[in-house]
């Protein structure tokens, strides 16, 4: 019998979702089902709702006084486009764009956003953050972080489903200045021909992931009824046990801080003598661990981490992760770390 | 032929983002409101409006623009 999944992918998307989510979009899809803001009958009204309620529960959480300045995309990708184009036509030509994650992807470390916001503010630049990995995974304020622009991804620390994303326009971009990714119809201003020239519709359109958004929404809720901080201190809880169980390992060096409180709970490691795709293979197939290896789509900085090319295995810890995951993978690791040594690989 | 004196006013508003807010807005400070499609006679805009009690016209509108709601036209029906 194949052994139980641990799941330890959560960097990659949180799973398991907690139930609340899946139950949200089954509603929506039996119960209400209509394209939002297209119609003016009670379930295209519902489904507005439903988008809206999404846009004050993202808003709520990041600190941002006005839902409209929520601006929900596909993915984090789709964010990301979207606000170079616009910014480009924002700054003069002599300046640049400061774009940054706000933690690392590889191995979860954090940076000084506040610090080079102040740098941007200095020199009249703008400052976009990606929080991909790290909104919903760290207490997050827009007016305390400094930043212009943040993006965000709802299927990570959200706990939200795939498909769901978005990008926060602070208050200091004009949106008259920024360019839509993508033009067509928002279900606003059918009299023109033009597209709508206010927050969000101007940069929304097409018919929205209603389904995912109120899988998103209920995730919102859920963090907030367990609250935030409680499930980060248990998330750093566990990193911090990962972090020492692997660094006990011979032949395994643990890459980044090594200090869960400067990291997100996303732990990389390699082992001397084992390729980091083997280890991921025997992993998911002699221990039922779900990790994820290799450059982690970024090259740069495996370079930095001296991990180039052959990357490193990745564990990341979710809101649903337990002491037990953490027990299994480290047991496991022990064990291809043990069997590596005899084969005379590692150590 | 004689109209009928106005019972309602209906705050148009650019889009059913616009509108739910509002509606939002209006809950909290505890105005009943509706949202209905735009009358054709108003606009040929295919979205919705937030209508509420004349005589809660003024209150409603201090409230909407208190929150930052985008209005676009008001009409008494």
């Amino acid at each position: 019998m194949p052994p139980r999944v641990t799941y330890l992918d959560n960097a990659a998307t949180s799973w398991p979702k907690p139930p609340p989510v899946a139950a949200a979009m089954k509603r929506f899809l039996d119960e209400v089902g209509a394209n939002p803001g297209r119609s003016g009958h009670r379930l295209s009204i519902e489904a507005a709702r439903v988008v809206y309620r999404a846009r004050e529960a993202v808003a709520g959480l990041l600190g941002v006084a006005d839902p409209m300045r929520v601006i929900f995309c596909a993915n984090a990708t789709h964010a990301l486009n979207l606000a170079p184009t616009a910014v480009k036509q924002a700054v003069r030509p002599e300046t640049t764009l400061i774009v940054m994650p706000q933690a690392s992807n590889v191995v979860g470390t954090l940076m000084p956003v506040r610090e080079i916001a102040e740098i941007a503010r200095a020199h009249e630049l703008l400052h976009l953050v990606d929080g991909a990995q790290s909104v919903g995974a760290l207490p997050i304020d827009m007016n305390e972080l400094g930043a212009d622009l943040l993006v965000f991804i709802g299927h990570k620390a959200l706990c939200g489903p795939t498909g769901t994303g978005g990008l926060i326009i602070g208050e200091r971009v004009d949106i008259a200045l920024l360019d839509p990714l993508m033009r067509g119809g928002t279900g606003s201003n059918s009299e023109s021909e033009l597209q709508p020239d206010f927050l969000p519709d101007k940069f929304e359109s097409g018919t929205m992931n209603v389904v995912g958004l109120a899988g998103l929404d209920a995730g919102l809720h859920w963090l907030a009824e367990q609250g935030p901080e409680a499930l980060r201190s248990r998330e750093r809880t566990l990193a911090a046990c990962l972090i020492e169980g692997l660094g006990e390992i011979l032949g395994v060096e643990v890459r980044g801080t090594r200090d869960a409180s400067r990291q997100l709970p996303v732990v990389s490691f390699t082992l001397t003598g084992l390729d980091p795709a083997e280890i991921g293979l025997r992993l998911d197939e002699e221990f039922g661990v779900a990790a994820r290896v290799g450059l982690h789509c970024s090259p740069i900085a495996h370079l930095t981490l001296g991990t180039f090319p052959t990357g490193a295995v990745q564990l990341s810890l979710g809101a649903l992760s337990t002491r037990d995951d953490v027990d299994v993978a480290v047991r496991a690791v022990g064990r291809l770390a043990e069997e590596t040594r005899r084969r005379g690989g590692a150590g | 032929m004689s109209r009928s004196a106005p019972s309602y006013r209906l705050y148009m508003v650019p889009s059913a983002s616009h509108a739910i807010k509002g509606e939002s807005v209006l809950i909290r400070v505890g105005i009943p409101c509706a949202l209905i499609p735009v009358p054709r006679t108003i606009s040929t805009q295919c979205g919705v409006s937030l209508r509420v009690e004349l005589d809660l016209g003024d209150r409603a509108g201090e409230a909407l623009a208190g929150a930052d709601v985008q209005i676009s036209g008001t009409h008494d029906l």
